[in-house]
């Protein structure tokens, strides 16, 4: 019967008849491996040759990307239009580039506050009313988010009310009034979700590897704590607001079904006559490279029976020519489940690291790191090995599939920021961030297929150097701190949950 | 409000009305209608063409879930789908993601829901057949390549992630007590997705009768959305998934609906610095009357725009931190959930009474007509202009097919909104989450207490008769 199976199975797979032939359930019985015990198979699928290996490719025609096109204002504002008629939704974005990383001097989290605050209320409408006006049109409230570089106010709608989104969306920047009651309302949400953030050693440990590494830079500022943000006043917002709104600063980016010509014209009257700011957002300096000492920072959450462990360093510019072979060999150790570190901890530790997946950050211009969750007493190991295998990473990898695999990984994720309206307003947004012309967006995927393993190896070594690193571990550092220091590395910085610096033991 | 809201399921009609007419990007080809098929084992399929990118979102789902564990075996489901992706007939130990990688996936997941298993993957268009070949090995090709050792091996992995998420989580157990309270004994959403006892009970045998009984062409949904033509992919559909056989079919699940007769308030301890009340009603099942009212009813609680409880018990009281509301829709009678985080210092008898009073507005005052619009386009917008992105426009039809047996039900799921209005959604909260019959977690912090909470009283108090 399996004989007959297979090969019906076998001409299908050669182009056979067009519906399966028909077959018929066979029931066997079979020993189970694990026992006296019987296990009843009651269904067996016919093997074919063709299952034996994974599909080839299917011949396809190459994707060719709309392109964006970007005008200048008189007055500097620049307006980025990707235009892709269907479907009829678009994305509408108003960036202010320069976040709380450009204005050093404005009090810690101001900036980053400025997310609630602008939806308070405007001149024209009450914040009830904002809600009111955006339902009316079918578009969800703005999602305002605030980085170290930059703001972002950003709305969805359908075709036909792009012009109402567009003008409602610019009065939140050009008429806002900061409803005192309302700011004080976010900045004491913001603190209380900071401090459940510290509860959480995840997140915790992401703060507390970003003001380890950044020190006193204005990358820190991204990072406030809760008591720095409930010392913040309406004030300090408004006048972090202020500074930020320069036209030289603001960039509209409208994608999807849009038409270029009304989306420019309707920019300029909203922002054609936008004043330059008195204090405009200051250049961001590059961030110096880390100290060699402490290699440890330690976090300690008493009694916590996991911790959290990464490796954190500064990551180059994303205009750097090694960005494209850094990202490259970040793909390759961090990688959700076919990561090289996972498997190099996997081997070592002799069990799967299931649950627990490696996680690996490149964020361009600031930091780049590798981390996850084990169990305390795995957590040198943990280091050792990662340690031991970045040092190595170098001499040893990546082979020439890892790196292939690598880049068609990158290729097909840049193709999918082509997916949605939002996906296309996101990476042209990025790259204006960056300093780039949103139009290098249609050949992004060039300075990947550039590089060589040879440049790989390059930037590894000189981003991903253990010793110049950062081992940020979060836990119980009465169990832990013992274990770390009989690694031998030297001096461990113990901080508390929060992150403050409590003590540096000397070994 | 009809009228706007008819308008808007117009503008979002089957999806086919947010979709590309004949420009479908520069390559001039046309998006078509969904296209449905039924294979003679019973394998559903879907397919909708979109040339807009270069890619497909593919998603296999099978109607089983926790829910279809065996009594004894909490974690049977979740052993299965881990199984299954980890090796198979053809496909070697990380074969799955290491194919997936190579043919330039760029997302790819694995669920195990209450009542469904998912399997979903965006890669390039030219690659589709290599989850046709992954899944497909998955349906037909496990049961001979299932040993002891890999069992063992994916006992220790859903071990450690239960203790993560579940047995070893802060409040972990805080659901568990309540769904025992809350569901019959037998009832398919008593049990917890996993429990350590179920994990360890579970045997080769068990495994293997939970894949042949639910991991089948007829109790399965294939969706492909993208940059596919529909009759191409079915010929690769019919050449992978065709000769896999029928189940032995089964049994279908309709536990009795669940009804309570008071209200039960279950006292916990656990080492944590705030106190918490958790809050629980059965109400009605997906896509039944109220469902969509609930729906709304949760972004009247607690929306972006609109936040009953969080103005009152955040803003106005200064008695909580964070707040949760949420209907959550399932087959066999939905639940609705409140979950409330006090301030630090308070007691959870205190934050109920709270709670109680917040409540009380929706229950005894007419919702506005400006609250209701603005929660129920909070709702509805998202899932509207969700659908330009093929994942979720695979996830979508993928779960029509399967719990209506239909994928073209968008418009469909749409204008159920249109029947709910501000007067029905407050008689919707009388209705099915009142305050005599639901069953209530108070969470008090105790140092000494585990982390996971622990059930130190139990009081019932019956509801009176209307």
């Amino acid at each position: 019967v399996r004989k007959v199976l297979a090969l019906a199975t076998l001409a299908l797979a050669c182009g056979g008849p067009a519906k399966p032939a028909s077959v018929e359930p066979v029931t066997i019985v079979t020993a189970d491996a694990s026992g006296p015990a019987a296990v009843t198979v009651a269904r067996v699928t016919p093997d074919a040759p063709f299952r034996d290996n994974e599909p080839a490719p299917l011949a396809t025609e190459p994707f060719v990307p709309p392109v964006a096109h970007t005008t200048r204002l008189p007055n500097g504002v620049r307006v980025v239009v990707l235009a892709r008629p269907a479907p009829a939704i678009a994305s509408l974005r108003i960036v202010l580039v320069g976040g709380a990383a450009s204005q050093p001097k404005a009090p810690m989290g101001a900036m980053l506050s400025i997310r609630g605050a602008l939806y308070t209320g405007t001149k024209s409408h009450s914040r009830p009313e904002l809600n009111e006006a955006f339902s009316a049109l079918f578009v969800q409230a703005p999602d305002i988010q605030t980085y170290a570089e930059d703001v972002r106010l950003s709305v969805v709608a359908s075709a036909d009310k792009v012009g109402p989104a567009f003008d409602l969306l610019a009065e939140l920047v050009l008429e806002p009034t900061f409803d005192d009651a309302l700011v004080l309302r976010g900045i004491e949400q913001s603190a209380k979700n900071l401090e459940r953030d510290e509860q959480n050693p995840e997140s915790g440990a992401r703060q507390i590897a970003a003001r380890s590494i950044f020190g006193s830079h204005p990358f820190a500022s991204e990072w406030p704590s809760p008591a720095e943000q409930r010392a913040l006043t309406t004030v300090d917002v408004r006048r972090a607001f202020e500074r930020a709104l320069d036209p030289k600063s603001l960039v509209v980016v409208a994608t999807g079904d849009v038409d270029e010509k009304s989306i420019v014209a309707q920019a300029a009257r909203l922002f054609g006559r936008l004043p330059p700011s008195k204090s405009p957002p200051q250049p961001i300096s590059p961030i110096a490279p880390l100290p060699k000492s402490p290699r440890i920072v330690l976090a300690d959450v008493p009694a916590a029976e996991t911790a959290f462990v990464g490796f954190y360093g500064i990551a180059p510019s994303a205009t750097a020519s090694d960005y494209p072979a850094t990202s490259l060999a970040m793909d390759i150790l961090s990688r959700t489940r076919t990561s090289v570190i996972q498997a190099r901890l996997e081997h070592e530790l002799g069990h799967p690291v299931v649950g627990n997946q490696v996680l690996g950050y490149t964020v361009p211009g600031t930091f780049l790191g590798v981390n996850m969750t084990l169990v305390r007493a795995e957590v040198p190991k943990y280091l050792e090995t990662v340690s031991n295998l970045l040092a190595g990473f170098g001499a040893t990898l990546p082979d020439a599939v890892a790196v292939t695999d690598a880049k068609g990984a990158v290729v097909a994720s840049i193709q999918s920021r082509y997916e949605t309206s939002e996906d296309i307003a996101a990476a042209c947004t990025g790259l204006v961030v960056q300093g780039r012309d949103a139009s290098e967006l249609a050949h992004l995927s060039d300075g990947y297929a550039r590089v060589t393993p040879d440049d790989i190896r390059a930037a590894s070594a000189k981003y991903l150097d253990p010793t110049r690193m950062r081992a940020i571990v979060v836990g119980d550092a009465a169990t832990l701190e013992p274990a770390l220091k009989a690694l031998g590395w030297g001096a461990i910085e113990v901080r508390d949950a929060a992150g403050v610096v409590l003590r540096t033991d000397n070994p | 409000m009809p009228t706007a809201i008819r308008a808007l399921a117009v503008f979002a009609v089957a999806a086919g009305a947010l979709l590309p007419e004949g420009e479908a990007g520069a390559a001039g080809k046309d998006a078509s209608a969904l296209v449905e098929k039924k294979l003679p084992n019973g394998l559903r399929v879907v397919i909708q063409e979109d040339h807009r990118m270069p890619t497909v979102a593919m998603e296999i789902a099978y109607a089983a879930g926790t829910s279809s564990d065996p009594v004894g075996r909490s974690g049977l489901a979740t052993v299965v789908d881990w199984a299954m992706t980890h090796r198979t007939k053809h496909v070697p130990a990380g074969g799955v993601s290491r194919t997936l990688v190579r043919a330039g996936a760029t997302t790819w997941a694995n669920f195990v829901w209450i009542e469904k298993i998912r399997s979903t993957v965006t890669l390039p268009a030219s690659r589709f057949e290599v989850p046709l070949w992954l899944w497909s090995d998955q349906m037909g090709f496990f049961d001979e390549s299932f040993d002891e050792p890999m069992l063992e091996e994916e006992r220790t992995g859903v071990l450690a992630s239960d203790a993560k998420t579940h047995s070893s989580a802060s409040l972990g157990q805080v659901s568990d007590f309540m769904n025992a309270a809350l569901y019959p004994s037998g009832h398919p959403y008593r049990a917890p997705a996993t429990s350590v006892d179920g994990l360890r009970a579970i045997t080769r045998a068990d495994v293997i009768q939970f894949h042949d009984r639910w991991i089948v062409p007829e109790n399965a949904t294939l969706t492909l959305v993208g940059d596919v033509n529909p009759t191409e992919a079915l010929a690769s559909i019919e050449k992978y998934f065709g000769p896999i056989p029928r189940g032995n079919g089964a049994a279908a699940v309709d536990p009795a609906p669940v009804v309570l007769e008071g209200e039960t308030t279950l006292s916990i301890d656990a080492h944590v610095s705030a106190p918490e009340v958790w809050i629980r009603w059965p109400t009605p099942p997906l896509y039944a009357e109220g469902d969509a009212d609930l729906d709304v009813v949760s972004h009247l609680l607690d929306g972006t725009s609109v936040a009953y409880l969080y103005w009152k018990l955040v803003d106005e009281l200064k008695v909580a931190t964070h707040v949760h509301a949420n209907q959550w829709s399932r087959l066999h009678g939905s639940l609705y959930e409140v979950r409330v985080t006090g301030a630090a210092g308070g007691d959870a008898k205190s934050l109920l009474a709270a709670v109680n009073v917040a409540m009380k507005r929706l229950y005894d005052e007419p919702t506005s007509l400006v609250h209701f619009t603005s929660a129920s386009r909070e709702y509805l917008i998202p899932k509207v202009f969700g659908v330009e992105r093929f994942t979720n426009r695979a996830a979508a039809y993928t779960a029509y097919a399967t719990n209506t047996g239909s994928a073209d039900f968008f418009s469909a799921d749409m204008l159920r909104y249109d029947a709910v209005s501000a007067a029905s959604v407050s008689a919707a909260a009388r209705r099915y989450l009142p305050r005599a019959r639901r069953v209530v977690a108070l969470v008090s912090p105790s140092p000494n207490a585990p982390v996971t909470g622990t059930l130190v009283a139990t009081t019932f108090t019956p509801a009176v008769a209307p």
